[in-house]
C-alpha cells in the first residue's frame, strides 16, 4: 500500500502544479482592484492588482474595469483596449518609459480611457504618449503636473484623437499635437480644461509635417497657462476652430497663430486677462466669426481676418 | 415514535420543496451585483448577478438598480422598467442571442429609462439598444461602444420618443443613433449633450424613408465627429412623412459630410452650430437646410451653404 500510495501523491501534486502553471485564459473582461492580487485571469471576484497585469489577461477589444480604488501603475497599450473607472478613483502615480500610458497600437485599433486620474508629480514624464494607433478616446480623465500630459506625435497615417470632459493641469505642456513626415492628426477637444500649465495648454505643431492638422475645441477653458493656444506650421497646415471657449490669463499670449498654413478660426469666445490676446506670425491667420470678447488683455491684439457665419 | 416521526420528515421535506418552488414575488425595485447570485426576489441584501434574471424578479414599472459593480448581460425589455446604474460601473458587453445589449419590445404604452450604463460590445455583430416598440425610451449617461449601431429606433406604429441625454456613442460599426421608423410609426427624439464618435458609419441619421409617419428631432449641445467615412447628422425623407430635425448649439466635426438632408420632406434648421473639418460641410439633395445665420461653417473641404435663411424671434 505505501509503495503505491506514493505515485499518488506525488501524481496529484504534480497535478496541481501542472494546473497553477498553465497560462489563464485571456478575458474579455478583467478586473482591478487597489487591494487585488496579480494572479489568474482577473474576474471580479479576483480582481488583479495593476492595469499592466490585467492588460495582459484582457482579450484584444476587452475591457479592463475598475472595481475599486486604488493606484495601479502606468502601462504600455498595443492592442484596441478600453479602461473604465466609473465612479470610482483609478490613479496613475508613476511612469516607464516616460509615460503613465504609452500607446503603441496597430494602425486599425482604437483605445478608449475613462475615469482615469493621472499625477505625475510634477515628474518630466508624459501623462499619455500616443505614438500608434487609429483613434484614441480620453473620457473624464484628469491628468496633472506631468511632462507633456499628452502627446500625439503620428509619423504617418490618420490619428484621431478626442478628449471629452477632462481636466489637464499644471503640465510642462498641456496637450502636444505634432505630427511627423505625412502624418495626420484630427482632434476634437469637448468640455476640456487646461489649467497652470508652463509651457502651453495645447499646441499644434506641423513644423515637421508635410500632413494636416485639423482640430476643434469646444466649450473649454485654458487658464493661467503661459501661453492659451497655438498653431505652427511650416509645410503642412493645421486649420483649428475655437468654438464657444475661453483664453484666458496666460502669462505670454492666449491664442498664436504662426505661419502660412495656420488658420485659427475663433467664434463666441472669451480672450481675457492675457498680456497679449491674439497674436500671429509669419502670415499665420486668426479669423474671426465677430462674436467673440477680446478684451482685459495687457494687448488684446486683432483678428486678422473676419469670416461671415452662414 | 419512529412510526409517526417518519411522516413528519416527509412533510418537511415536502414543505421545503414547496417553498422553493413558490416563484419569488417580483419587486418595485431589484439589486444586481458582479458578486450576486440569481436566486429569490434580487433584494438589496441578496442582489442578483444578471439584468435579465433580476428583470424577471421586477414588477412592470419598477427599477433595477446596480448595487455594485459587474458586467450583467443582455436584457430584452418587454414591460415598462427603468434601469440605474449611479456612480458604479455596469457593463454589458455581450448581445447573446438577441443580437443587442439591451432589446425593446415593450407595450404601447410602456416607457423604458437606461441610465449610468456602459455597453461595450467590443466589435462584435450586435446592437447596443434596439429598440423596436414601446412608448419612450430615456438613455442617460450611458455609453456605447464598439456595436454595430449604437441606438436603433425603429419602432413600427404609434409615435414613440427617443431622448438620449449625457451620453457617448463612440467606434461603432455602423450608426451611432439610427431613427428610422417603420410602417406608420412615427418618432419625437431629443438629444442633449450627446457625442457620437468615430464610427466606421454614419453619426447620427434620422430617415422616415421607411414610415408614412413623421420625425420630428432636435439635437442640442451635441456633437457627431470623426466619422470620416460616413455623415454627422442626417435627415431624410423621401417618403410621405415629413423628417424635421433642429440642429442647435452642436457640432458636426471630422466627417466626410457634415449636415445633410436629402429628399424633399426633410428639414434640417440650424443655429449657433459649427460645422467644420467635413470633406463636405453642409449637402442637401431635394432638401432643406435652413440656417438662422448663426452657424460657424468654415475649414471645410467644400463649405456648403443653406438652402434657406430664417429669422429667429
Amino acid at each position: 500500500m505505501r509503495h503505491r500510495s506514493l505515485p499518488i501523491g506525488i501524481l496529484a501534486i504534480a497535478c496541481g502544479l501542472l494546473a497553477n502553471a498553465a497560462p489563464a485564459r485571456a478575458a474579455a473582461q478583467t478586473w482591478v482592484s487597489g487591494t487585488g492580487i496579480n494572479a489568474g485571469n482577473c474576474p471580479i471576484t479576483a480582481p488583479c492588482r495593476t492595469f499592466r497585469f490585467a492588460y495582459g489577461r484582457t482579450d484584444a477589444g476587452g475591457v479592463i474595469n475598475v472595481l475599486s480604488a486604488g493606484s495601479f501603475g502606468p502601462l504600455t497599450i498595443a492592442k484596441p483596449i478600453s479602461i473604465v473607472a466609473d465612479g470610482v478613483e483609478a490613479l496613475i502615480g508613476t511612469a516607464k518609459n516616460g509615460a503613465a500610458i504609452e500607446i503603441q497600437a496597430g494602425a486599425d485599433d482604437i483605445v478608449s480611457l475613462r475615469g482615469l486620474t493621472i499625477d505625475l508629480r510634477g515628474t518630466d514624464n508624459y501623462g499619455i504618449n500616443f505614438l500608434s494607433g487609429a483613434a484614441l478616446h480620453v473620457h473624464d480623465c484628469v491628468i496633472r503636473r506631468t511632462g507633456r500630459a499628452i502627446s500625439l506625435a503620428p509619423a504617418s497615417g490618420t490619428h484621431t484623437l478626442y478628449i471629452a470632459d477632462s481636466v489637464i493641469a499644471n503640465a510642462g505642456e498641456g496637450i502636444v499635437i505634432s505630427p511627423t513626415g505625412s502624418g495626420v492628426a484630427n482632434v476634437m477637444l469637448d468640455r476640456v480644461r487646461l489649467e497652470g500649465s508652463s509651457s502651453w495648454g495645447i499646441i499644434f505643431s506641423g513644423v515637421n509635417n508635410t500632413g494636416s492638422i485639423t482640430a476643434t475645441v469646444r466649450d473649454s477653458v485654458f487658464a493661467g497657462n503661459s501661453r492659451g493656444i497655438i498653431a505652427q506650421t511650416q509645410n503642412g497646415t493645421a486649420n483649428v476652430m475655437v468654438d464657444r471657449s475661453a483664453v484666458v490669463n496666460s502669462g505670454v499670449y492666449g491664442i498664436f497663430a504662426n505661419g502660412a498654413g495656420v488658420t485659427i478660426r475663433i467664434g463666441d469666445s472669451t480672450v481675457t486677462g492675457n498680456t497679449t490676446g491674439l497674436s500671429t506670425q509669419s502670415s499665420g491667420t486668426i479669423a474671426s466669426y465677430g462674436t467673440n470678447k477680446v478684451n482685459g488683455n495687457g494687448t488684446n491684439g486683432d483678428p486678422t481676418s473676419v469670416i461671415d457665419m452662414k | 415514535m419512529r412510526h409517526r416521526s417518519l411522516p413528519i420528515g416527509i412533510i418537511a421535506i415536502a414543505c421545503g420543496l414547496l417553498a422553493n418552488a413558490v416563484p419569488a414575488r417580483a419587486a418595485a425595485a431589484t439589486w444586481v451585483s458582479g458578486t450576486g447570485t440569481n436566486a429569490g426576489s434580487c433584494p438589496i441584501t441578496a442582489p442578483c448577478r444578471t439584468f435579465r434574471f433580476a428583470y424577471g424578479q421586477t414588477n412592470a414599472g419598477g427599477t433595477i438598480n446596480v448595487l455594485s459593480p459587474g458586467s450583467f448581460g443582455p436584457l430584452t425589455i418587454a414591460k415598462s422598467i427603468s434601469i440605474v446604474a449611479d456612480g458604479v460601473e455596469a457593463a454589458i458587453l455581450a448581445g447573446g442571442a438577441i443580437g443587442a445589449a439591451i432589446k425593446i419590445e415593450a407595450g404601447a404604452g410602456d416607457i423604458v429609462s437606461l441610465r449610468g450604463l456602459t455597453i461595450d460590445l467590443r466589435g462584435t455583430a450586435n446592437v447596443g439598444i434596439d429598440f423596436r416598440s414601446g412608448a419612450a425610451l430615456h438613455v442617460h449617461k450611458c455609453v456605447i461602444r464598439k456595436s454595430t449601431t449604437g441606438i436603433n429606433f425603429v419602432p413600427a406604429s404609434g409615435t414613440s420618443e427617443l431622448t438620449v441625454a449625457d451620453s457617448v456613442i463612440a467606434d461603432t460599426n455602423a450608426i451611432g443613433i439610427r431613427v428610422v421608423p417603420t410602417g406608420s410609426a412615427g418618432a419625437q427624439a431629443t438629444l442633449d449633450r450627446v457625442r457620437v464618435e468615430n464610427s466606421s458609419g454614419s453619426g447620427i441619421a434620422f430617415s422616415g424613408d421607411n414610415t408614412i409617419g413623421s420625425i420630428t428631432a432636435t439635437v442640442r449641445d451635441s456633437g457627431s465627429v470623426g466619422h470620416a467615412a460616413g455623415l454627422g447628422i442626417l435627415a431624410q425623407e423621401s417618403g410621405s412623412g415629413t423628417t424635421v430635425v433642429t440642429v442647435d448649439r452642436s457640432a458636426a466635426v471630422n466627417n466626410g459630410a457634415g449636415i445633410v438632408a436629402n429628399g424633399t420632406g426633410a428639414t434640417i434648421r440650424i443655429g449657433d452650430s459649427t460645422v467644420s473639418g467635413n470633406t463636405t460641410g453642409l449637402s442637401t439633395f431635394n432638401g432643406v437646410i435652413a440656417s438662422y445665420r448663426t452657424n460657424k461653417v468654415n475649414g471645410n473641404g467644400t463649405n456648403g451653404d443653406p438652402t434657406s435663411t430664417i429669422d429667429m424671434k
